[in-house]
């Protein structure tokens, strides 16, 4: 960039429980649809001396999104902590 | 801006962005596939008389309706019972005018949908018993049909002179639920003529009178109906193939003129031609999954009608464009219920298995049968057995028998490449759910039921949904007005993107993925895309 973005914003949009496990760990989590009851968990890693975590929960009204995700998703939001001009970020997903 | 997108089968996503500074053009198909190869002077020779296509069993002969297995007979007569002595819903004008007034679209459709639903249900369950027990009903049905003002839906009336509110009755359009119900009636009257004709003949000919006026006729002389894709101002989607589609079925079995017959059969080759000159030589549907039912569904109602018209004569099955449009669906396919749903696509959609299954089987692609079969299974172990347009529903129960015994497996691809709608996916292991399962996507922001998301992506985990796609709320006036993008499931902050100093992706051909690369080998498979074209670049600086 010519000039420093002020601020970035990375969205993960998750149907999951999230769970900020530890600084630069993100748990989701969410039951099986499948009967043998255990539930399923993915890890988000991150580099949390770049990013600030903020979570939305985004509220579900309409009945066509509700019949999928029930009542509400979540938005995890990675702000950037400092003005960045050329950066380069990774995030690991694993089981 | 780059994202890269490394799928380590069994272990990982690897997500980096990369803010450095770092098209989309394809060969388009034949654009005249069809109607320079079926000419009128052709049609002409293979076109067979509407007397002589009997593409079903009439409800008078009953040995065919009554070897249906018994399953299917029993499903069919049951859910029919309700609509005995039914009350068809009153649809008063300020249902219709809640779409102007509110934008709500529910309470005007639900009540025309129920009266539809009826009708048919009447219908088929009428053909299968064949004792007259619902014929009354049907005459109701008719009769409460042919009188409506309008067949389309308030949202539809775009095309009207004096444009939305109230339909004009002196200005029959078409768009999609016109024409399905159009094809209704014409199904009904072909399949319960001599039944009807017996208590009426005023009936059939009200059918006609109707059909003429609301569907024959404007769809032959009027060519600004925007589906049809004779007007240069805007691109055609699942409605030119799901109309022409329902237009060909009432041309096949009610339109008596020869001349007229198979002008109008031409003029709905070179309007299907516009809609598969549109498509990419992947097939991939940029409407997303939800949408191929109409899409590539209809387009293949449309050369099934025309294959058993023709008895033969017309046949496009071996075109690559036609078979890459059907494999998409399965291509989308992330397990179980569930589809990729980038763009106006809820994860868990319906398909149409019969329709897939007999689509595989005229492309001769036994994945696509099988993958038709399975989900056909999925679906009757959930109640869902015969449904949608009565045509479809047709082919549905007498094809029952075959599809219900073929081979069932999904099919679960390892890796997809739709290298011109850009799509990706990837999954741990070929042939099972188990493990992570990744869908990204480059594109542009100017497709077809477009959300702003250059460069998204979907994850799931053991066939379940983990990182998602929200998808789509229900339309509303707002969802096709120029306030599209003020819908929060529209932007590409509320998808697994990026948002610089409070920018967010800008709708518009012209915002798209730059510099797409894509590799996979047995070990991983990675996208990396440029995604700074899509944001509006007066507010981003890239060196």
């Amino acid at each position: 960039m010519t000039e420093a973005a002020q601020q970035i914003d990375l969205t993960l949009m998750t149907v999951c429980q999230v769970n900020l496990e530890s600084p630069g760990k993100i748990v989701l989590e969410r039951d099986r649809n499948s009967s043998d009851g255990m539930p399923i968990t993915l890890k988000v890693f991150y580099n949390d001396s770049k990013f600030q975590l903020e979570l939305e929960n985004v509220k579900l009204t309409d009945k066509q999104l509700k019949a999928v995700w029930k009542n509400e998703v979540t938005r995890i939001l990675f702000r950037t902590i400092a003005p960045t001009a050329r950066d380069t970020w990774q995030m690991k997903i694993v089981p | 801006m780059v994202i890269k997108m490394k799928f380590t089968r069994l272990l990982l996503v690897l997500l980096t962005l990369i803010f450095t500074f770092v098209s989309n053009n394809f060969a388009q198909p034949n654009p005249s596939m069809l109607s320079k190869k079926y000419r009128l002077s052709k049609l002409k020779k293979i076109m067979l008389a509407p007397d002589q296509w009997q593409p079903f069993p009439k409800a008078s002969e009953r040995d065919a309706w009554l070897s249906l297995p018994q399953n299917v007979q029993k499903q069919l007569i049951n859910r029919a019972k309700k609509y005995v002595n039914y009350t068809w819903p009153d649809l008063p004008a300020t249902f219709f005018l809640d779409f102007v007034r509110t934008g709500n679209r529910d309470k005007y459709q639900q009540a025309r949908d129920f009266r539809r639903e009826a009708l048919c249900n009447l219908v088929l369950a009428e053909c299968v018993e064949g004792k007259g027990n619902f014929l009354d009903d049907i005459v109701n049905g008719i009769w409460v049909t042919c009188e409506e003002s309008y067949w389309d839906v308030p949202a539809h009336l775009a095309t009207q002179a004096q444009g939305y509110g109230l339909p004009d009755v002196a200005e029959p359009t078409v768009d999609i639920f016109a024409s399905e119900t159009g094809a209704l009636l014409a199904w009904t009257a072909y399949l319960l003529g001599g039944q009807i004709d017996a208590i009426s003949p005023i009936l059939k000919q009200r059918i006609q009178i109707e059909l003429e006026k609301r569907i024959l006729t404007p769809c032959l002389e009027r060519d600004d109906f925007g589906w049809m894709g004779f007007r240069d101002d805007n691109p055609v989607n699942n409605h030119n193939p799901w109309c022409n589609s329902n237009w060909l079925i009432v041309v096949l079995l009610n339109e008596q003129n020869k001349e007229r017959r198979i002008a109008a059969v031409g003029k709905i080759l070179k309007s299907l031609d516009v809609f598969i000159a549109g498509y990419p030589p992947d097939g991939g549907c940029d409407e997303g999954p939800g949408y191929w039912n109409q899409a590539a569904g209809s387009l293949f109602d449309c050369l099934d009608l025309l294959y058993t018209a023709t008895t033969g004569s017309i046949n496009s099955y071996d075109e690559s464009i036609i078979q890459e449009m059907a494999k998409y669906i399965y291509r989308a396919h992330v397990s179980d219920q569930y589809f990729i749903n980038f763009a106006d696509a809820s994860p868990r959609i319906s398909i149409e298995a019969d329709l897939a299954y007999r689509f595989g089987k005229r492309i001769g692609d036994a994945t696509m049968m099988k993958f038709g079969a399975f989900m056909a299974d999925l679906y009757q172990k959930r109640g869902l057995t015969f449904w949608g347009n009565i045509g479809r529903q047709l082919h549905a129960i007498f094809n029952y028998a075959e599809l219900h015994s073929a081979i069932k497996e999904q099919p679960l691809l390892r890796d997809v490449w739709l290298e011109n709608l850009q799509v990706v996916t990837a999954r741990s292991e070929q042939g099972s759910a188990k493990g992570l399962y990744v869908a990204a996507k480059g594109g542009h922001n100017g497709e077809s039921h477009n959300h702003n998301d250059v460069g998204n992506f979907i994850v799931y985990l053991d066939g379940e949904p983990m990182i998602i796609d929200v998808g789509v709320e229900a339309y509303t006036k707002k969802t096709f007005s120029a306030q599209r993008y003020e819908i929060w499931t529209m932007q590409s902050a509320y998808h697994n993107l990026p948002t610089i100093n409070g920018v967010m992706q800008k709708d518009g051909r012209e915002f798209s993925a730059r510099n797409v690369n894509y590799f996979a080998d047995d070990n991983f498979a990675e996208l990396k895309l440029d995604i700074a074209g899509a944001y509006p670049s007066s507010k981003m600086h890239l060196i």
